[in-house]
């Protein structure tokens, strides 16, 4: 790169940096590993970006004692955006059992005197004294413990198995996670560790069950498969598919971590082996064939894909059988700590109506084996198979809330007492079974028996104008008896607009329409001499109209206009010709008897419409009527 | 020639007389089964006779009681379902159907009145008076093309004014029928939970989560299918997947 280039690229830095500035200050805080053994070490990170806290100390906090701490910072460039972070590191060491609240701080920035503020984290630290009671059989040769450890088992991979060539490493010096070595000293490239909640659990109690796989930072492996329990002693909830994925230090080793939390469960009593498998596949980057060759680094590396199932950590779960003593009858296999309550809707009803009670079961346990609380027998209420809906509230599994709807039907009217409920389950840590009365409230039952349903076109049973209207003691119940006739038959239910036939007939009386429309919109092929006979007709008509209503009126003049007019147009329509020329002259020449047929009415109009009055004693209906007979003739 | 068309004649009627006269006979067994208390031989009945002769929202209510009878309130809430689809208005049909859902711990869903009228007729009923009046446009239509051809004359004014008043009255009422059968038509796929109990998973897998329950004889919504699995929304807003086999459709062979 030449000078030129280099000025030019650190003007553009400096002139992003100008322009950008620092972004707002915020801080992160990180706790890895979240849940360690007693006497394990677990590191606390706060990384502070634009900003910058003098003197962090963490204050005092119950359950863990401060190691060590370190401060480090670096300048971060994500695009145009440029932030400056500080990392303060403290080393804890767990020193009891139980969840440890690292509190929230609130910081100083040394640079504005802002206040900058933490999220409190919990560390949950295990070790509560587990060892297995007396009359739990033991199945297996004790395990050894994991050093400061009394709760879980925990052992290093390989140390029980001969096939597997990692071996166990004192090192666990890393956030208290044990690390193996590879065969070649090295620290592990791929390990997993399994972290069960206890190792000591009854038959079909959920443990929560942390699994967590290891991969070295620069071990340039990849896992896409979810881990497996090795045997078929547990059986283990769904893994979701995306693991939780961080960066963490073991020792001075970087590793990714991909973890879950699951449950098992354990269907059968006595000391079982417990142990996680994952298949793995990574490449393994070889040196440069030519040590000489300047792009070996970049270019001359050859990569191997190898795959291995790695397995994790063994550990030894003592699973105890349920005491026989003291097992309610109601006990459906729930173990765990639950709370129930339970309500039921509507208060009020008729007899032979539902009413539908709601139980909600909230807590820790395995709630597979949670079922609806049972309803004592009761001859007043008929009961219904519940219905389950659960919402988990852990990713375990084993927190969660399952809620039961359950249908009863009152037989008999009255303030009735909804049958008694109860819900029993095993306490793990009571070492008893415990049974809680759920109550109910007591429901209005109107009637007296069960009344027939609303029919159709009626108001619904619900509706109080129907129920003040029903009969104070109406008939039972019972199913209208059978039709006698066959009735009318199809061959199926499918509706006819589902059939080809229908759409077809839809598509052809459409299409006549649409013919039909043209050939309106087309019309007749028009005709001169048609026409012309059309306007003769239809002024005939209006002649014919004319006579009539001149003659009532004893209007001489319209009369014979209107005559002589209808004897021309009745001519004209016969002998194809114009209508004004056919006076009585020229009717005489084309028909002459014709011509002494129409002559006296020809000569009483000319005398009529010329003088403008009508000679005396002129009986215009008689007229009236001769010219129609004169009509008829020259019509045929 | 004529005497061929009779004797063919008298021997359909014949066949169709004895093939009435069989259905009328399983028919009668059937119902005798039924009031002797031999629910399940007398749901066999009419099984039969839908098989053999299809259905009918007698046959369907006859089935429907004799299985509500013995014991299967959810064969019986689908072919009170079925005798409602093909007779809507039936007050019986009603009747008995609210009375299997009570007694399954269902809640009631008899019809609204304006549903009650909309049903009165059954969806093929409303289609063929849809069709009634798709024709009358149509005969009206080539009627005035053939008016316009006529005469000009008193004939053809008295023609054109039918025409006009034809089509005055049948276009209104074929929209009017057209958006009923619309409203009535059965546009959602619905099935009935016929085993006891319908487990809704979150997806379509047997080791997916499950995610609730619905009760047998629950009438749902069939939205989708993958494999063996059919994607179901219950009355109350609840979804999921269920198996096939858990559901029958109201309307045969729809999933």
């Amino acid at each position: 790169m030449n000078r030129a280039a280099f000025t030019t690229l650190a003007l553009l830095f400096l002139a992003v940096l100008a322009t950008r500035g620092w972004g707002a200050v915020s801080v992160q805080s990180r706790l890895s590993p979240e849940q360690v053994n007693i006497g394990d070490e677990v590191s606390v990170t706060y990384t502070i970006s634009n900003g910058q806290v003098d003197d962090f100390q963490l204050p005092a906090i119950d359950g863990v004692t401060v190691e060590g701490s370190s401060t480090s910072a670096q300048i971060v460039m994500s695009g145009l955006s440029v932030s400056q972070n500080f990392s303060h590191t403290f080393l804890l060491v767990a020193n009891r059992a139980g969840n440890v609240i690292i509190p929230a701080l609130e910081l100083k920035d040394s640079s504005n005197g802002a206040i900058i503020k933490t999220h409190a984290m919990v560390l949950h630290v295990l070790g509560v004294a587990t060892s297995p009671p007396a009359q739990a059989p033991s199945m297996a040769p004790p395990a050894p413990q994991s050093p400061g450890a009394s709760g879980p088992v925990v052992m290093p991979p390989g140390a029980n198995d001969a096939d597997n060539s990692q071996a166990a490493s004192p090192d666990s010096g890393g956030g208290g996670v044990p690390v193996p070595t590879d065969p070649d000293g090295e620290p592990a490239r791929v390990f997993d560790q399994i972290t069960p909640q206890t190792t000591t659990a009854y038959v079909g109690e959920s443990v929560p069950l942390r699994i967590e796989s290891y991969i070295r930072a620069d071990a340039n492996a990849q896992q896409d498969s979810l881990p497996a329990l090795t045997g078929s002693d547990f059986l283990m909830n769904n893994l979701s598919l995306r693991p939780t994925e961080e960066g963490v230090s073991a020792g001075s080793i970087e590793y990714i971590r991909d973890s879950w939390l699951t449950a098992i469960s354990a269907p059968r009593a006595g000391d079982f082996p417990l142990q996680a498998t994952r298949d793995t596949y990574w490449t393994k980057s070889e040196t440069p064939s030519m040590p000489d060759d300047p792009f070996g680094p970049l270019f001359g590396r050859r990569s191997q894909l190898m795959h291995k199932d790695i397995l994790s950590n063994k550990l030894v779960m003592h699973i105890l059988p349920l005491p026989e003593e003291g097992k309610p009858a109601s006990f459906t296999g729930a173990i765990g700590k639950f709370q129930v309550s339970g309500n039921a809707t509507p208060g009020t009803v008729e007899v032979g109506d539902p009413v539908t009670i709601r139980f909600t079961v909230t807590g820790t346990g395995n709630f597979d084996y949670v079922h609806a609380p049972a309803l004592a027998s009761d001859p007043a209420w008929k009961s219904y198979v519940a219905t389950s809906k659960i919402t988990y509230q852990d990713e375990s599994h084993t927190q969660a809330m399952k809620t039961f709807e359950q249908a009863v039907i009152p037989q008999k009217g009255g303030a009735l007492k909804l049958p008694d409920a109860t819900f029993s389950y095993f306490d793990p840590e009571a070492k008893r079974y415990i049974t809680v009365p759920v109550s109910l409230p007591v429901i209005n039952v109107t009637g007296s028996a069960a009344p027939a349903p609303a029919i159709a076109g009626a108001s619904s049973s619900s509706d109080p104008s129907v129920a003040s209207a029903a009969p104070a003691a109406p008939a039972p119940a019972s199913f209208a008896p059978n039709q006698l006739s066959l009735g009318w038959l199809v061959p199926d239910l499918t509706p006819a607009y589902k059939r080809t036939w229908f759409w077809v007939v839809q598509g052809a009386l459409g299409l006549v329409i649409v013919i039909g429309l043209v050939l309106s919109a087309i019309g007749p092929r028009r005709d001169p001499a048609r026409d012309q006979s059309a306007l003769r007709h239809a002024s005939l008509r209006r002649e014919h109209e004319a006579m009539t209503q001149a003659a009532q009126a004893g209007d001489a003049v319209a009369f014979f206009t209107a005559a002589r007019h209808a004897v021309q147009l009745q001519l004209a329509e016969r002998w194809h010709v114009p209508s004004e020329s056919l006076n009585l002259a020229a009717i005489t020449s084309r028909d002459p008897a014709l011509g002494e047929v129409v002559a006296p009415l020809f000569a009483q109009a000319d005398d009529v419409i010329y003088s403008g009055r009508a000679p005396a004693g002129l009986d215009l209906n008689e007229w009236d009527r001769r010219t129609r007979e004169m009509l008829q003739p020259i019509r045929t | 020639m004529k005497s061929i068309g009779l004797l063919l004649l008298l021997i359909l009627t014949a066949g169709r007389t004895a093939c009435a006269d069989t259905a009328s006979d399983a028919l009668d067994a059937a119902n005798q089964a039924y009031t002797a208390g031999r629910y399940e031989e007398a749901a066999r009945g009419f099984q039969e006779l839908i098989q053999a002769h299809g259905y009918s929202a007698s046959l369907c209510f006859n089935l429907a009681n004799a299985e509500a009878k013995a014991g299967h309130p959810g064969l019986a809430i689908l072919n009170y379902e079925r005798a409602r689809y093909l007779a809507p208005g039936d007050a019986e049909i009603d009747h008995n159907l609210q009375l299997a859902r009570q007694q399954a711990g269902l809640k009631s869903n008899s019809l609204r009145w304006w549903q009650v009228a909309l049903r009165s007729l059954s969806l093929n009923t409303w289609l063929a008076i849809v069709d009634v009046w798709l024709a009358l446009i149509a005969l009206a239509v080539l009627a005035h093309v053939f008016v316009r051809r006529l005469e000009p004359g008193p004939r053809r004014a008295a023609l054109g004014k039918v025409v006009k008043t034809v089509l005055f009255v049948a276009i209104p009422c074929f929209l009017f029928t057209s958006y009923i059968a619309l409203l009535a038509a059965p546009l959602r796929i619905e099935g009935v939970v016929v085993s006891k109990q319908a487990v809704l998973r979150l997806s379509p897998f047997d080791s997916a989560e499950r995610i609730g329950t619905l009760p047998e004889g629950e009438l749902v919504t069939v939205e989708q299918q993958h494999d063996r699995y059919l994607r179901i929304e219950a009355r109350d807003g609840r979804y999921g997947w269920t198996t096939r086999p858990t559901l029958e459709p109201v309307i045969a062979g729809t999933f």
